[in-house]
């Protein structure tokens, strides 16, 4: 029991204070469940909306009085504070920007050293506010320069001097509606 | 740093659903003091001084949201590209935050001082809130016919406001106004802007929908898809309940109809706020024309929703994964999830394997067979006939205990890690608490089933309650591109949000209207018919 106890909470400490992507580590099980295909979404959805519906009903309750007591107002901020913490627990998966295409496409074989890379996407994108990283088979990362004479939805880059092996391009753009997205497009460099 | 990057994602759609709720309010609130109680007579200053005084607190909640979504995404960009925070000061959503900004406290300064002829100056200041909304909407990025999706969308924005964002002021101002003469004006002149709101906002969505959308295959195949669809069905809701507003408005008595007016303005405001949630979390998702691959078929969607008999036998647990966490972290390492797009911070999903398929079904089905006995007793309680039936949200219980126990099954009392690791994961806590808070809920409304509570306030709270949880079912929109099987669960989600938001608003309408609002007797109905085809749904829930 020990044990299953210190893994999982070592599990959890790593995501929350590394930064690994939470996916990685709040596993989709999907048991039981009002309405829902996965319990983690359900019940984080249900208890979330027992402090949304406390929110909104100490909105419309509290409404009806004409001048609010001090007693009403301190009742209104902790409902609000309690909606505020239970919607800080969740965390859907939600993105914007989508990779239409890429050269290198994805788990396929180039030919080396130098290996031009080129992202499209569905939006248009602030290329002066994105990233490209290469990270090599060992697990050295390095930024890629961006080239700036491209389409307005394109990313554009070249990886210079590389080794036969398995590489990852990592990408991170802004949208000009401001969302950030990111992913990554496994491949492989031929001898 | 860590825990905003992981909460990043969720944070953004509230923090935008928040935005485009109070930008509505604070629009709607300078359209309503500028054409609704435009050349009232003196005695309706009373009334424009506590207009005003709404409008600058909801332009105050505008900034805080505006300033707080500026300080979160810049934060989230600097630490993720490893920027500085001059290179971020350039970007679209910066110069957009910054726009709504000055707006809102312009808003608040000019409503803090009100007089009669403010109306007028607050108008520029609501449109520079408009533009900056626009400028982080979907219309903004596009590569093709930008500007003329920019004007559309300016349009529905401004529409959506004035219609409902006015109607909370409809409800202060009524509610405010000694002389009912003033009141049934007041409604009269909000009707019609409210008609012509309703003409631009669906046109304008219809617009949209065709540039975004683009078939009717993308409608049932993409998630995008079917969100609109049930935007346009949530609208066609609150179409029903203007025309019964627009009904008593013209042909009622000013005396009996308020009341009920401000009923139905009250359910107005809570399916209107679920509309501007499904907006925000439809402004997350890539549009549905962008997404051409890997939609599902309509053969597809009707082999999972054709019906079948419910699993009533549950797979071993033995067949279960034995450590998730281990098996979700090896297919993230191994690089198997890294196709898809995502926000800083988040990353995709094992996919479920048969048995944990199997066990979700089975659960769902146990669960659907209790909300159906939970809706069927509501009805035969709302009939009168049989007296015991009013006992029924004690079923809650067994569904709380079913819960408790099938939830997490690898922790204590199934699974073979202990009662501890409760407290370790976050995620099985609260599925904890939450098992407790259902039984709370059970016991409190059974107290108000049976009368052992009279606060006529208190009984809100289950309505609410069920209405909510709807709206969030329907935000939570969570898929990436096209993977299908989350378009499938989002397409199993849908119908059950719509009936619980109507099955809220329903009963919140029994409690709320006067006695003598004929309209109570069907809405006493209405709701446990919503919740019985819940549980209809919850049954025929499939997986695979």
């Amino acid at each position: 029991m020990h044990e299953a106890f210190f893994r999982r909470a070592d599990a959890i400490k790593q995501g929350f204070f590394e930064g690994l992507p939470i996916g990685a580590l709040r596993a989709p099980r999907s048991p039981a469940g009002v309405a829902f295909p996965r319990i983690s979404v359900s019940f984080s959805i249900l208890y979330n909306s027992l402090g949304i519906s406390c929110l909104f009903t100490c909105v419309f309750v509290v409404g009806e009085e004409d001048v609010m007591s001090p007693g009403h107002r301190l009742r209104v901020l902790l409902l609000f504070l309690a909606a505020v913490v239970s919607l800080w627990i969740t965390a859907p998966v939600l993105a914007h920007a989508v990779l239409l295409e890429s050269s290198p496409a994805l788990k396929s074989s180039v030919s080396g050293p130098d290996v031009p890379l080129k992202l499209r996407f569905n939006v248009r994108i602030d290329a002066a506010r994105s990233r490209l990283t290469l990270v090599d088979p060992d697990g050295t990362q390095q930024t890629l320069e961006i080239h700036g004479e491209t389409g307005p939805d394109t990313l554009a880059a070249e990886a210079k001097g590389l080794h036969p092996g398995t590489y990852r391009l990592r990408w991170q753009v802004l949208a000009s509606d401001g969302h950030i997205t990111r992913g990554e497009i496994p491949f492989t460099v031929k001898s | 740093m860590a825990r905003l990057l992981q909460i990043f994602g969720f944070l953004s759609v509230l923090l935008r659903g928040a935005s485009l709720t109070f930008q509505s309010l604070t629009v709607g609130g300078v359209i309503f003091l500028a054409l609704v109680l435009r050349n009232f007579s003196d005695d309706s200053e009373k009334v424009k001084a506590t207009c005003a005084s709404w409008l600058r607190r909801f332009a105050l909640a505008l900034l805080a949201i505006q300033i707080s979504y500026l300080i979160t995404n810049s934060l989230i960009l600097m630490e993720s590209a490893q920027i500085s925070l001059a290179e971020v000061i350039g970007a679209n959503f910066v110069l957009a935050g910054a726009l709504g900004i000055a707006a809102s406290l312009t808003i608040i300064a000019l409503s803090a001082r009100w007089r009669a002829s403010s109306a007028g100056e607050l108008l520029l200041p609501a449109a520079a809130i408009i533009a900056s909304s626009v400028l982080t909407s979907h219309a903004v990025a596009r590569l093709e016919y930008r500007l003329p999706l920019v004007f559309v969308t300016a349009l529905h924005h401004l529409a959506t406001a004035a219609w409902l964002g006015g109607l909370p002021y409809l409800l202060i101002t009524i509610r405010r106004t000694s002389s009912t003469e003033l009141a049934r004006k007041l409604c009269a002149r909000f009707s019609q802007l409210a008609v012509v709101s309703v003409v631009v906002l669906g046109s304008a969505g219809l617009i949209l929908s065709f540039c975004y959308v683009g078939s009717l295959k993308a409608i049932y195949g993409t998630s995008y898809g079917a969100m609109v669809a049930t935007k346009a069905m949530l609208f066609g809701l609150l179409l029903s309940l203007g025309a019964l507003n627009f009904e008593l408005v013209r042909r009622g008595e000013a005396s009996a109809i308020l009341s009920s007016l401000k009923r139905f303005g009250e359910a107005e405001i809570g399916i209107g706020i679920t509309v501007i949630l499904v907006a925000a979390s439809l402004t997350s998702l890539p549009p549905a024309v962008d997404l051409l691959q890997d939609r599902v078929p309509a053969s597809e969607v009707f082999a999972r929703m054709t019906p079948r008999p419910p699993r009533l036998s549950s797979p071993a647990i033995m067949d279960l994964p034995e450590d998730v966490y281990a098996a979700q972290k090896l297919a993230f390492e191994s690089g198997s999830l890294t196709t898809e797009s995502f926000v800083p911070g988040q990353s995709g999903t094992r996919p479920n394997t048969p048995a944990e398929k199997a066990w979700s079904e089975y659960n769902h089905h146990w669960a659907g067979i209790i909300v159906l006995a939970v809706g069927l007793l509501a009805l035969l309680a709302q009939a009168g006939k049989v007296s015991w039936a009013r006992n029924w949200p004690l079923l809650f219980l067994g569904l709380s205990v079913f819960l408790f126990l099938r939830s997490d099954p690898e922790v204590w009392p199934l699974g073979p890690n202990g009662f501890w690791v409760t407290f370790a994961d976050p995620e099985v806590l609260l599925h904890r608490i939450f098992a407790g808070l259902v039984i709370a809920l059970a016991v409190f409304e059974w107290r108000v089933q049976t009368g052992r509570v009279a606060s006529p306030n208190v009984r809100l709270v289950f309505p609410m309650l069920v209405a909510v949880a709807g709206a969030l079912l329907l935000t939570h929109s969570h898929s990436l591109g096209n993977i299908k099987e989350e378009v499938l669960a989002e397409l199993s989600h849908i119908p059950l949000a719509v009936l619980a938001v109507m099955a809220g608003w329903s009963r919140w309408l029994e409690l709320r209207l006067p006695a003598e609002n004929h309209a109570r007797a069907w809405l006493a109905r209405l709701w446990p018919v919503c919740v019985t085809l819940i549980g209809v749904f919850l049954l025929n829930y499939r997986e695979m």
